[in-house]
């Protein structure tokens, strides 16, 4: 029986069993927001690679000369935190690179034939800008 | 309650609301980053399938008679489907681990396969694929692009012996 201002067992019973449930989920979102942090890093790197990538072809398949590219920079989603990345174009090895010390490993696209293309740099950092030109 | 019930009803209908609750939130976050996956794929096949087309179309430019660019004419949309496999895999840049198919058709037998992508088109087997199609024109082999015919194209609009009408479909997938 409820007496008047009594807490009945079972709120108490629901606020622990709540508590549990929660310190049990709050593990497992720390887990799951340094991987969703990964994932985004991944993500926003692999944007890189595609917009690098998308300009290299337009200049090949169009033959443009003298193209002033300025590729975009790695950053996380949530804080707009800017991390470091650097883009490497190989031709001879047909590989196109974006590396950053924050990923674990770099993201690329090879075979991919680069010939009949010249650049600038062929190492620049993340938000920097090359120059990109056709082979006449 | 009764003696030796730990449980009531109350409490219960509390836990599996609450359960629900966060079933539908995380529900909600799986969608979301599956929408997120599936749209960045179909950004990058899609680039991919652009950039592929575009080297094979500007790369493999239809035989003009001689004399017809220095009179000042400039053709665009018009490929040499005949040389089109002479392009490897590589050098339409479709990465490493993209599987592609990429066909022309055109009146008969002027259709054909990129022999460097598969021979087999896939439909729409695998869940995730892009497929693109672009127009585009090739002039008889024998006659290449004349200036009288492109003349007579535009001016009597009759372009039936002046070019063939085709599309390239390029479907890219992982």
């Amino acid at each position: 029986m409820h007496s008047d201002g009594q807490t009945s067992i079972d709120l108490l019973l629901t606020f622990m069993v709540a508590l549990v449930l929660f310190s049990f989920l709050s593990v497992h979102f720390d887990d799951l927001s340094s991987q969703i942090e990964e994932e985004s890093k991944r993500n926003s790197a692999k944007s890189i690679l595609l917009d690098a990538y998308a300009t290299i072809g337009s200049v090949k398949a169009y033959s443009l000369r003298d193209v002033e590219y300025t590729s975009p920079t790695l950053k996380i989603a949530q804080t707009q935190e800017l991390l470091n990345c650097r883009i490497s174009i190989n031709p001879g090895a047909s590989t196109l690179q974006v590396t950053s010390t924050t990923l674990p490993s770099p993201v690329e696209y090879r075979s991919i034939d680069l010939t009949g293309v010249t650049f600038s740099a062929q190492s620049f950092d993340c938000g920097s800008r090359i120059t990109i030109s056709a082979n006449t | 309650m009764q003696k030796g019930q730990i449980f009531s009803i109350d409490f219960l209908i509390a836990a599996t609301l609450t359960v629900l609750a966060i079933g539908l939130l995380l529900g909600y976050y799986e969608t979301a980053a599956t929408y997120e996956k599936e749209t960045r794929m179909k950004n990058e096949f899609t680039a991919i399938a652009l950039n592929a087309s575009s080297i094979l179309l500007e790369k493999n430019p239809c035989i003009r008679s001689a004399g017809f660019s220095s009179q000042g004419y400039n053709v665009t949309g018009c490929s040499e489907e005949t040389n089109f496999n002479n392009f490897s895999k590589t050098q339409l840049m479709i990465p490493t681990g993209f599987n592609c198919y990429i066909h022309w058709e055109g009146p008969d037998p002027y259709n054909g396969t990129l022999g460097g992508c598969n021979q087999t088109d896939p439909g729409t087997t695998p869940l995730d694929i892009v497929s693109i199609q672009r127009p585009f024109v090739s002039p008889p082999l024998s006659t290449g692009l004349t200036k009288a015919g492109y003349e007579k194209c535009i001016e009597e609009n009759n372009c039936q012996d002046t070019y063939l009408e085709f599309t390239l479909t390029v479907k890219i997938w992982k």
